[in-house]
């Protein structure tokens, strides 16, 4: 064999295994900033959503309305219509549930049952962390699903997206 | 050549040079501290011709204008007397004339007009509920073209009905609910039933019911206003779901609520002031006096820096003030909408 041939297939190895290593890295490195992105796009509408609930029970607390039930029951009613009004991506679902779980409402009509199902035991899960109410998120990567979660304490209201 | 040759060669126009800039110092001084002639002129002693009187001296104040420095300041009240109002004025008027007349509320603004029409005198009036009505203007929205121009004191008729609606629409399944509306002959209260009555002609679902007395001056008149306003309770009472207050001074008067909310079982749906919403009206809303009066010192003094009255459009005021009574809301098992108690605030009364 040449000496020329000895070194380009010596050196042809290297030069693939460069680009496929350098691929590899591509490639997880897209995945990552996707997934970044994605939990920015669900933090940023499940964050301005509970502002739009704590504002609407900062008023109720204000006035001393916060136990009187004709008021509650309406204002909750009032925030769970501003839920359906969000406009998101059609990949994605808007899941608001009590504290045991039962799903109050879907921003999909379709498939209630089933998602209660996935989504009912990670929303009972939300409510027993010990992390701060209102403002926990529980982040998953390792499901099929990406989700964020945040628990409403005063209203017993898990938002799940 | 020296001065002094220059100055024997060339008198005349020393002289005339000297005396030039002698006249432009003075001038100049003149200029800064020019003295404005203003009078106020309020029609009654009633607290938001008294809120909207001290606002308005408040922010002249601010703009730097000071009685007896830089402006000449007269307050005339007439006490609910037009005639009064417009003698005190022409007495005014012969002691030198001012720079600008500013009115608060109705009967001081039409004696005004009626004093200075057809003068190079500006008119800047304010609190005044139906400018239309009372013959100020010809319409809201444009300029007059004349010397008189100013401040709409009111909500639109629409709005008004539209907010009370959404609120006692809850309590009252039944239709159409029928609102009392007791008023004096004061213009502002003629002009409001008027528009409130126009607003629901082609309703089905409201009704104004009204019941009219004299207006008698303020305040002597207040005991037989309201002895007049209770004979009307017996005769209208039976017929209404919820009262509504009048505006104008009758409507002012704290009595005039107390009489409704203690001589009936009605309750008042639409109060006319803050003071009336404490006592257990459900609902005010009405222009924020402060802003009122802050805006009209404005205007007074863009009118002194030669602004023209007749160019200035009639417009309402930029800021109101919403209150609620939550007591009698949930006496009456109204759920506020979160919108509405938003706005009101700190507002918000039990």
């Amino acid at each position: 064999m040449k000496l020329q041939t000895k070194i380009t297939f010596s050196i042809i190895p290297l030069v693939l295994l460069g680009i496929f290593l350098l691929g590899a890295w591509s490639v997880d490195k897209a995945r990552e900033n996707i997934h970044k992105s994605n939990l920015l796009y669900m933090n940023t509408i499940i964050n301005s959503y509970l502002i739009d609930i704590n504002k609407v029970h900062y008023l109720l607390v204000k006035n001393g309305l916060d136990k009187v039930e004709s008021f509650v029951s309406e204002y909750k009613q009032k925030a769970l219509k501003e839920g359906q009004a969000i406009q998101i991506a059609d990949t994605s679902h808007i899941f608001i549930m009590n504290k045991s779980g039962k799903l109050i409402f879907c921003s999909k009509k379709h498939n209630k049952n089933k998602m209660q199902s996935i989504w009912g035991p990670i929303a009972q899960k939300t409510v027993t962390s010990s992390k701060i109410e209102s403002e926990l998120h529980m982040i998953e990567k390792d499901t099929k699903y990406v989700y964020v979660s945040r628990h409403f304490k005063p209203w017993v209201l898990n938002s799940v997206q | 050549m020296g001065f002094i040759e220059v100055w024997c060669n060339n008198k005349k126009t020393f002289v005339t040079l000297l005396l030039f800039m002698v006249f432009l110092f003075q001038f100049s001084t003149g200029i800064a501290g020019e003295l404005k002639r203003v009078i106020v002129i309020v029609t009654m002693p009633v607290a938001t011709c008294e809120a909207n009187l001290k606002w308005f001296l408040t922010q002249l104040n601010d703009l730097g204008y000071k009685d007896g420095s830089n402006m000449d300041l007269t307050i005339i009240r007439a006490n609910g007397n037009r005639q009064f109002a417009e003698d005190e004025l022409q007495k005014n008027l012969r002691a030198g004339k001012p720079d600008v007349v500013a009115t608060i509320a109705t009967l001081a603004s039409q004696a005004a007009l009626n004093v200075l029409k057809g003068s190079d005198v500006p008119i800047f009036f304010f609190q005044v509920s139906d400018p239309v009505g009372a013959g100020l203007i010809k319409k809201v929205g444009i300029p007059s073209g004349t010397n008189i121009t100013g401040r709409v004191f009111t909500v639109p008729s629409k709005i008004r009905v539209d907010l009370t609606l959404r609120l006692i629409g809850q309590a009252t399944p039944k239709r159409p609910i029928l609102f009392g509306y007791i008023h004096s002959t004061y213009p502002s209260a003629m002009g409001d039933i008027k528009k409130l009555k126009k607003t629901v002609k082609r309703r089905t679902d409201l009704i104004f019911e009204s019941y009219q007395i004299t207006y008698k001056k303020v305040p002597d008149g207040i005991p037989l206003m309201l002895a007049n306003v209770e004979k009307g309770l017996q005769v209208i009472s039976d017929k209404v779901d919820f009262w509504w207050c009048p505006q104008g001074p009758l409507g002012e008067i704290n009595d005039y609520t107390h009489l409704l909310l203690n001589h009936s079982n009605i309750p008042v749906a639409m109060g006319n002031n803050e003071a009336s919403v404490k006592q257990g009206a459900l609902l005010h809303i009405t222009p924020d006096l402060e802003a009122s009066g802050r805006e009209a010192a404005i205007f007074v003094d863009a009118i002194l820096k030669n602004a023209d009255p007749g160019q200035i459009p009639v417009t309402p005021p930029a800021k109101f003030q919403i209150g609620l009574n939550l007591s009698t809301a949930l006496k009456l098992n109204i759920v506020v909408p979160p919108d509405m108690l938003d706005l009101a605030g700190d507002h918000v009364y039990r």
